[in-house]
């Protein structure tokens, strides 16, 4: 029959099964804020690289009017429609830095009004000058976007690539879907040809009228990749001096917005969960203090018997190591586990672009929670470890006596 | 076998000096049954764990063979301690969150390296101390008796040169006291094992060679004629 250290350990967790599992919980605590908040906070920033990649401009023009709109669509995904005159996008074609142009006409669809999209939000992009959204088809395309073609956002759970619907006249057939970016403007919508819209007629009491007629001049925004050698922010400023009544947004800076606005409080919150994290080591320390205090006679025996002092700091940093790893793979399983149950009231509260994290990263932030629990309990068990492992074998059977 | 010259260990309680150990010097041979009567705070147990390498004297020297113990290092003294010295202390001195079986097999589990046959094996033990059916028992389910016969098994497992006792039959009844000084016999002339026993019972100096009283630190000879 053998025997080892950690059978000992294991049988001492179990001895006082309530305070290991106090001490479990202090550090589940302490894993599920902490993988919570950093898997939040790649996941927005995830979000926020992939959609501003995604978008593929380096500038957005808007009516100067519709900024506020603008964003709102843009992060929040609320449908929402503002024009400007289609002309613009030929004087921006024209200004320095600028690369390439591709305008796109927003619409909102009314399950009760026109279609049977429901409310949907739709894009009519110029499959000739896009550069923003046939790039990143999930499922590639072998030929251009026809008129009366669409794709759809990934989140878009009504149609499956093949299907159809109807927007006022016209029978438009999904043929493409976009991978998932995590910005609703994105994901929630259908794109297709502005071409497509030409024909479109709502048929009212007083006869059909052509739904676009009015907006066959214009362009709701405009998407501008710019010249390495030219800054995005300086481009934007060249637009906004030459052309009247446009506001140019620079992308890096609706990301840097959204850093900014949701950084600070979850920046917090990391903070209160680092203060918890240090309580959480402190508290640990003392419980584990208190422990070998109670065994120190148990130790001493140990030594008299043959331990060796880095078995006696083996054993208790064994038992702390275990005990926060119990508590930091239940604390990261139960934050995970919230965040995937109400990821729809997590997206709705921060109101930004949030999509679970790379696998990569996920795994990473498990590996990062996973050995701060263990550094939790190590670092918390240390002192008293080292302290039982100096002592001498006689003192600390009579300290127990 | 054992040689101890000069040994001293003071002990300060408030601003007096305790002399708990002073100027004690013996000589040990292989085989020998050692007693050392005394009263309670006379010393016994301190000199006990300055020869078993539990504390450090504060002046002496203790030379098993040719090893001075006191200048190995503390890897070396746990691992002497482990294969050479085994305890019988006067307190339950087993592992509560351990089986009978477990405690008594502890021992082996800090020499992984050492041959796993030298030892005596632990169930023959328990079945030497009477207690073959408490195995997988834990100590909170025994008797202080049946404890202190766990702990007497254990002190054999690793096969030992020396065992020092501390008043090893102090909680067990007449019969138990007189069947495990049989097993002391048994294992002093069979397994050459020497003794070493701190003790107010007299009754166990009939089976020992040598006999020392301890008074106030100082150790002296008793003639048991």
């Amino acid at each position: 029959m053998s025997f080892s250290l950690s059978t000992l350990a294991y049988k001492n967790i179990r001895r006082k099964f309530f305070r290991s599992m106090a001490i479990s919980a202090a550090v589940m605590v302490v894993a599920a804020t902490l993988f919570s908040v950093t898997t939040v906070m790649d996941s927005v920033e995830t979000s926020l690289t992939r959609g501003t990649r995604r978008l593929g401009a380096d500038v957005m023009v808007v009516p100067a009017n519709s900024e506020s709109k603008a964003m709102a669509s843009l992060l929040a995904g609320e449908p929402s429609t503002f024009y400007m005159d289609r002309g613009i996008e030929e004087k921006i074609r024209k200004i320095q830095g600028v690369k390439k142009v591709a305008g796109q006409l927003y619409l909102k669809t009314s399950r009760y009004k026109c279609c049977d999209t429901g409310d949907m939000f739709i894009v009519g992009f110029e499959p000739e000058h896009d550069f923003t959204i046939a790039p990143w088809l999930a499922e590639g395309l072998k030929k251009p976007l026809a008129p009366k073609e669409a794709i759809m956002g990934r989140s878009v759970t009504a149609y499956i690539p093949g299907s159809s619907f109807q927007i006022y006249s016209e029978l438009i057939t999904v043929v493409g879907m976009l991978e998932a970016t995590g910005m609703p403007f994105i994901d929630n919508a259908l794109y297709l040809p502005i071409e497509s819209f030409r024909g479109m007629v709502e048929t009212t009491d007083n006869g059909t009228v052509n739904v676009f007629d009015k907006l066959n001049n214009e362009i709701s925004t405009i998407l501008v990749q710019t010249d390495t050698e030219f800054s995005p922010r300086r481009v934007a400023i060249f637009i906004e001096s030459q052309i009247d009544g446009v506001k140019a947004i620079v992308s890096e800076d609706v990301a840097a917005s959204v850093r900014r606005q949701l950084f600070t409080l979850l920046r917090s919150i990391l903070s209160i969960s680092v203060i918890l994290w240090i309580m959480s080591i402190l508290l640990i320390s003392v419980v584990f203090s208190m422990i070998v205090n109670e065994r120190q006679r148990e130790l001493g025996l140990l030594r008299a018997l043959g331990a060796k002092r880095t078995d006696i700091f083996r054993l208790i940093i064994s038992e702390a190591a275990v005990l926060s790893l119990v508590g930091g793979i239940i604390g990261i399983g139960i934050g995970g586990t919230f965040l995937y149950m109400f990821r729809e009231p997590i997206k709705a509260a921060l109101n930004v672009p949030y999509m679970w994290p790379r696998p990569v990263n996920l795994v990473l932030l498990v590996l990062i929670c996973l050995f701060l629990s263990f550094l939790t309990g190590t670092l918390a068990a240390l002192y008293p470890a080292v302290k039982s492992m100096r002592m001498e074998p006689y003192a600390a059977i009579r300290g127990g006596e | 076998m054992l040689e101890i010259k000069g040994l001293h260990k003071n002990y300060k309680v408030g601003r007096d000096i305790i002399k708990a150990v002073d100027n004690v010097s013996f000589n040990v041979e292989k085989g020998d049954s050692i007693m050392i009567f005394g009263h309670s705070g006379s010393g016994k147990t301190t000199l006990l764990s300055i020869i078993g390498g539990l504390t450090k004297p504060d002046s002496g020297i203790i030379k098993y063979g040719d090893t001075e113990l006191w200048s190995l290092t503390d890897n070396d003294l746990s691992g002497f301690r482990n294969r050479r010295i085994n305890f019988i202390f006067q307190f339950s001195s087993l592992i509560p969150t351990l089986t009978v079986l477990e405690n008594v097999i502890l021992p082996t589990s800090f020499n992984k390296a050492a041959d796993k046959h030298r030892g005596i094996d632990a169930k023959d033990l328990l079945f030497m101390v009477g207690l073959q059916d408490k195995l997988s028992a834990y100590p909170s389910q025994l008797s202080g008796g049946q404890q202190r016969r766990a702990a007497i098994a254990r002190a054999f497992i690793n096969n030992p040169e020396i065992i020092l006792a501390d008043e090893p039959t102090g909680d067990l009844d007449e019969e138990t006291e007189a069947e495990m000084l049989a097993l002391f016999r048994k294992m002093n002339v069979e397994n050459g094992i020497t003794f070493l026993i701190v003790t107010h019972n007299t009754d166990i100096a009939s089976q020992c060679n040598k006999h020392f009283v301890m008074n106030r630190g100082i150790l002296t000879p008793k003639d048991m004629g």
